[in-house]
């Protein structure tokens, strides 16, 4: 699952179809919301209590 | 995930709480959920439905699988590498093979879970091997396992299967034997490797495996 959703990006045999790229897709995800934190954009005041 | 709910919200409970009723809400939990069974697919085998599967080793990513149709999953040692962190699949022990296969049973309703015995539990002899696939048949829930070999298992198998765990073979290319191997090249392109492959993959049949995966070997050897 890993290989096939592209968590891996290091092991790519030829029996592998790759249908994403996750490992790119989560880092810029939680990039943003690093990005997010250090703004002090997250959380804003609808995202507490 | 087969919960509807009246308001047809695009929710779905974990299996472990179809039982439980919310206020406001009527749960009907679909019964007519075909699970998947050896003999779902010894049937799919002879009709030429190709039977799909993948590797899951926690309960979020098996409960997305099942959802998403997958027949077959896996709970391969491979968690040793892309969970662990490991170099190869050696190091993997039983209970972190059953931490991982009762976390995907949990977020299954419909998919055929097959658990890898790990390096060590198996290749002593054929009694620690059933005592290993014992251990993960009761406390994961999993329907099958599977292990690495031909003819150096095959009695192993025969006990397995006579005690009535389904078991999956597995030849060629074969991680837990890596060292021996040297390398992750294509196995069983000379013609002596072939033929014992052959061979191996008769006397797994023989002995009663469901099923057999064939890694990395010529796709003509295959067929």
């Amino acid at each position: 699952m890993h290989d096939l959703l592209g968590i891996n990006t290091e092991f790519k045999p030829r029996f592998l179809r790759q249908y994403l790229n996750l490992y790119e897709q989560i880092v810029g995800a939680v990039k943003h919301y690093v990005n997010d934190v250090k703004a002090k954009d997250f959380p804003n005041d609808k995202e507490q209590y | 995930m087969n919960v509807f709910y009246s308001n047809a919200e695009p929710y779905s409970l974990p299996p472990y709480l179809h039982s439980i009723k919310l206020p406001g809400m009527s749960v009907h939990v679909n019964k007519e959920v075909k699970k998947i069974t050896t003999h779902t697919l010894q049937k799919m085998k002879t009709v030429g439905e190709k039977i799909s599967m993948i590797t899951a080793y926690d309960f979020s990513f098996a409960r997305i699988f099942d959802e998403a149709g997958i027949d077959v999953i896996l709970v391969g040692d491979s968690a040793s590498n892309v969970m662990a962190g490991h170099e190869t699949t050696l190091p993997i022990t039983l209970d972190q093979m059953i931490y991982h296969a009762s976390s995907v049973i949990r977020g299954i309703n419909r998919c055929f879970v097959v658990v890898d015995l790990p390096f060590g539990t198996y290749q002593a002899n054929s009694k620690e091997a059933l005592a290993s696939a014992i251990r993960i048949m009761k406390e994961t829930g999993a329907h099958a396992v599977k292990l690495e070999g031909g003819e150096e298992v095959l009695e192993s198998v025969k006990r397995i299967v006579a005690a009535g765990i389904p078991v999956m073979g597995h030849l060629g290319l074969t991680p837990q034997s890596i060292y021996k191997f040297g390398t992750y090249t294509v196995r069983a392109r000379e013609e002596a490797e072939a033929n014992k492959l052959r061979n191996d993959a008769k006397l797994l049949e023989d002995a009663g495996c469901f099923g057999v995966v064939l890694e990395k070997i010529p796709a003509v050897l295959a067929k």
